[in-house]
């Protein structure tokens, strides 16, 4: 199975060479077309992947240069990063698409590609690890890809002020994380996420006592005290990278301030690492809602703090969106909103919960790239983001009206765009766990929020029909590839399309058991090939 | 269930009873009553030369719009968009009917409710378009009006009656089963019918005072305020647009005011089919008398004392009887 | 069946027959336009006049937004610890005390 590592490699193959081809070929287009042509092969990698795993039904291994797990890097993937990976894959083809109609002739393009691809890879390579230290180093990737796209217009004074605080604030994140996953070293002796697994949960030693002789040659240090260590620095650093409440202040200043095919990325892909890693950690690595973890007492503290953190984030969001007098401010402020939710949707700890924050996390990152791309059109048009100055672009081009009106009311919830459905699931999660405060806090963030949405829609689709307008670049042909994908994205993505991924991927997440397994066997598998070969 | 079967009984209770046919009906009658009593309160007569007593000049005054050829706009309202926006308002609360089990083809599913509330939210972003899809400032002012109080009164309603159906059907949370549960308090448990009781009391009052914002009658109704924005939201409507605006408005009442009287005041049980039609009914125009008496001795206030008023009462009542709900 | 599906159904239904209703209607009726309605003021030069549409909200809750323009969302960037490491300090302490007291292990 090369394919695993075949995607982030060639991702960042592709980036690094961008910048030594800009070197000889000049023309801009070729840019445009290597990175569309790299990312839709990566979906179809992704994609790949993701089939095997759903047709073999465990957790695929791969070791990097062969070294076995707790000595070499692994990645691991099963059904929840396998799902997360793909999609982010697909949603960044079309960012990619819109980024030619949005950069055109740029010159900056190589240098755009190339952070933005590295992005990717970062992203992907968050969701494959299966390494507590590769995690820190793809978070990294990430990271910087990140600070430099926000400052893509380098000589704008936001835009730099923006990624100074998105830095400074990544480079604490990233110290903090960095300690966390020193601690798990010293305390764990291993960093392979399976190891570290089985580790939490002594209750399978009596059943699988034949990997735990293997486990337990890596293991010294007391677990206890350090697991509290490691799960509230790492903690903080997730809540940093989903943009959550007490630590979402670098987000309203870096997501308006990039381009606008980056706060797309920004918003509806990179904040999903975030809550990925959260859940990963959570559930999976310390199974804190495992029954079979030692830490398993830790649960009710670990509901009441993510629910906490989750709910003030959906209810402190959209009342900032109703003042907000910047459009991609606005929109940037519902990121916080949405990831809220998501977050909310995990801290219940049941299999239900998860799969309706995975699901909460896809029609989020379709509506929320959808609405910031085409908003980006009507700010463009208008060569303003205040919403008050933005041009009617929705009556000349009425592609870009239904975009901002399909996704605003997506993430609004109605029906039957993909927002009703992953918040149905959402009240859904909430109820059955008989968690009244946090419906009540997901119905009237949504009512607050629907105020928020229309301060977009009025200028954008009602405003008066701008004359002095040059309509021609509102036709292009990149646009319609771009944003009409989406928009049937948005459409598509009901239960009877991924209800069998995402309960596959909340199954992968609440049962750690195939995951530990996964792992161990191939360590166990190395073992008796080396014991095997000759001379070995 | 046949599928086809399934959709012809979906189609039957949209189209038909109760649906669309059944709440253009109730809604029309029910304007008459409102004028009719609004009119006798005030001193004055109502309507009166349209058929006996006058029953008629609702239905008069729609099909006149709504058949006439011209539609008269100021420039850049989208008319026909705002047509379709408002016909789609109308279909889907007709299509809610569908839980109402006042007829032998209603459907109820678990979690019911929440289809309710999210079906019946695209009434009130067809109001917020056509507030907003004309360029005039009168409509404008209407619609920003409406989506300010929509911002409190949609989390209220949906919230109380989540917390009515969580009294009154815990298990599923489907509001076809609250509906058509025998509900008598005091059977079984004292303790569980007290809180029901009391669930009911601050549900009841939540929901009342969110519906008389919701539907913009008396003290809220500012987005159609005449003296001050000339009418809001209609001001540049005309024929179809206007009728289908008015019977909108009509619709949303009927479909709200039948739900609300229905979850509240407790049925005796197993009542035979015609006769529970028309004790809901009955029940129907109780309510109806009750908040439009209420609603009409009161004036128009401010938009800032309505979003005070919507914050300090209904939002947290609804919440406390959320509370309450999750105890029993 | 359930809810996410007679939602479906729902809205399908839904959607074709206001099609249905509005196909007829909106192709018999001609639109006339007309100046917008101004009360009788002259239409030169009018703008729409919406400067902020939730003007009100922000009269209402003039000391929430205060509080949070002040406090919390202040966008100067040494506030920002104020808030986020006391959320570290209490994640620490809180994690450790009950991990260690809770008796894991």
């Amino acid at each position: 199975m090369h394919s695993v590592s075949a995607a982030p490699a060639l991702l960042v193959a592709v980036a690094f060479s961008l910048p030594l081809i800009y070197l000889k070929v000049r023309s801009v287009k070729f840019f445009h077309g290597v990175s569309l042509v790299t990312t839709v092969s990566v979906f179809l990698l992704t994609l790949h992947v993701q089939h095997y795993i759903i047709s073999r039904e465990t957790p695929i291994v791969y070791r990097m240069g062969g070294w076995p797990p707790p000595l070499g890097i692994v990645y691991e993937v099963d059904a929840l990063s396998a799902l997360l990976a793909t999609y982010t894959a697909l949603v960044i083809v079309f960012i990619v698409a819109y980024s030619y109609w949005y950069l055109g002739e740029d010159p900056g393009t190589p240098y755009y590609y190339s952070l933005l691809l590295g992005a990717e890879a970062g992203l992907l390579g968050i969701y494959y690890t299966g390494d507590v230290f590769n995690l820190f180093v793809m978070l990294e990737v990430l990271g910087i890809t990140c600070y430099g796209l926000v400052a893509y217009y380098r000589s704008s004074r936001e835009a730099v002020e923006a990624s100074f605080k998105y830095a400074f604030f990544g480079a604490i994140a990233g110290l903090l994380y960095f300690v966390a996953a020193v601690t798990t070293y010293a305390s764990f002796g291993n960093l392979t996420m399976g190891f570290v697994a089985a580790h939490t949960r002594p209750l399978l030693r009596h059943s699988y006592q034949y990997f735990y002789q293997f486990i337990d040659v890596f293991t010294w240090g007391n677990i206890t005290g350090a697991v509290a260590v490691i799960v509230a620095l790492s903690l903080w650093t997730f809540t940093f990278k989903a943009g959550v409440f007490p630590n979402h202040f670098w987000l309203p200043d870096a997501h308006p301030a990039a381009p606008t095919p980056i706060s797309a990325v920004l918003s509806g892909l990179v904040v999903n690492a975030g809550a990925y890693a959260s859940i990963r950690f959570l559930y999976t690595i310390f199974g804190v809602y495992d029954p079979l973890s030692q830490f398993y007492h830790l649960s009710p503290y670990f509901s009441v703090v993510l629910s906490f953190i989750g709910a003030a984030s959906a209810v402190f969001a959209p009342i900032m969106m109703l003042i907000q007098r910047d459009v991609k401010r606005l929109i940037a402020y519902s990121t916080i909103m949405h990831l809220g939710l998501v977050f909310t949707g995990f801290s219940l700890g049941t299999a239900l919960g998860v799969k309706a924050s995975l699901y909460h996390i896809l029609t989020h990152a379709a509506g929320k790239a959808l609405l910031f791309m085409s908003a980006g059109v009507a700010v463009e048009a208008s060569k303003t983001r205040r919403i008050t100055d933005l041009k009617a672009v929705g009556r000349l081009n009425p592609l870009v009206g239904a975009s901002v009106a399909i996704s605003c009311f997506s993430l609004v919830g109605l029906p039957p765009l993909g927002g009703f459905f992953s918040k149905f699931a959402l009240y859904q999660a909430f109820i059955e766990a008989g968690r009244f405060e946090l419906t009540a806090v997901l119905l009237i963030s949504s009512g607050l929020a629907l105020l928020g949405y229309f301060k977009i829609i009025q200028p954008i689709l009602f405003g008066f029909p701008p004359s002095d307008l040059n309509t021609s670049k509102l036709r292009e042909l990149s646009l319609w590839t771009s944003l009409l994908p989406l928009l049937l994205l948005l459409i598509v993505l009901n239960p009877i399309t991924v209800e069998v991924l995402l309960n596959e991927a909340a199954e992968s997440a609440v049962l750690a058991g195939k995951y530990i397994s996964q792992a161990v066997e191939s360590y166990i598998s190395y073992i008796r090939e080396v014991q095997l070969s000759p001379g070995g | 269930m046949d599928a086809l079967a399934l959709i012809g009984r979906i189609l039957f209770t949209t189209l038909v009873y109760p649906g669309l046919v059944f709440l253009v009906v109730l809604g029309l009658l029910s304007q008459w009553y409102r004028r009719k009593l609004v009119a006798r309160l005030q001193n004055r007569v109502g309507p009166k030369y349209v058929g006996p007593v006058g029953i008629l000049q609702p239905f008069a005054d729609v099909y006149k719009l709504l058949f006439v050829k011209e539609v008269v706009t100021g420039y850049y309202t989208p008319a026909r968009f705002i047509m379709f926006i408002t016909t789609l308002g109308i279909v889907t609360l007709a299509a809610s009917t569908v839980f109402l089990p006042i007829t032998p083809y209603s459907i109820g599913v678990d979690y019911d409710v929440l289809v309710f509330i999210y079906l019946t939210l695209y009434a009130s972003i067809a109001y917020a378009i056509v507030g907003f899809g004309s360029t005039s400032p009168y409509p404008s002012f209407g619609g920003i009006r409406y989506t300010t109080m929509m911002i409190v009164f949609e989390p209220a309603v949906a919230i109380s009656l989540l917390a009515i159906v969580r009294a009154l059907a815990p298990g599923s949370l489907s509001i076809h089963e609250a509906l058509s549960s025998p509900r008598i308090p005091g059977v079984g448990n004292p303790l569980h019918a007290a809180v029901l009781v009391a669930v009911l009391l601050t549900a009841g009052v939540a929901l009342s005072i969110s519906l008389l914002s919701k539907a913009m009658m008396k003290p809220f109704d500012i987005p159609e305020a005449e003296t001050e924005v000339a009418g809001g939201y209609l001001a540049e409507l005309s024929g179809p647009t206007l009728g289908l605006s008015i019977l909108l408005h009509e619709v949303e009442l009927a479909l709200y005011v039948l739900v609300l009287s229905n979850l509240l005041i407790p049925t005796p049980p197993m009542l035979p089919g015609l006769l529970e039609v028309a004790t809901s009914l009955l029940k129907y125009f109780a309510v109806l008398t009750v908040l439009v008496v209420v609603a009409y001795s009161m004036g128009r206030v401010r938009l800032d004392q309505a979003l005070r008023t919507l914050v300090k009462v209904p939002l947290p009542l609804s919440i406390l009887s959320l509370a309450l709900s999750f105890l029993t | 069946m359930d809810a996410p599906s007679l939602m479906g159904i729902l809205t399908a239904i839904s959607i074709a027959v206001s099609l249905a209703i509005w196909i007829p209607i909106a192709l018999k009726v001609r639109v006339r336009r007309t100046e917008v309605y101004l009360s009788g003021e002259p239409q030169a030069g009018y703008r729409l006049g919406i400067t902020e549409v939730s003007w009100s909200v922000r009269r209402v809750f003039e000391k929430l937004y205060a509080a949070i323009l002040n406090y919390v969302q202040t966008g100067v960037f040494n506030d920002w610890f104020a808030i986020s490491l006391p959320y570290l300090i209490l994640l620490l302490t809180l994690l450790t005390v009950v991990t260690l007291v809770g008796g894991g292990g």
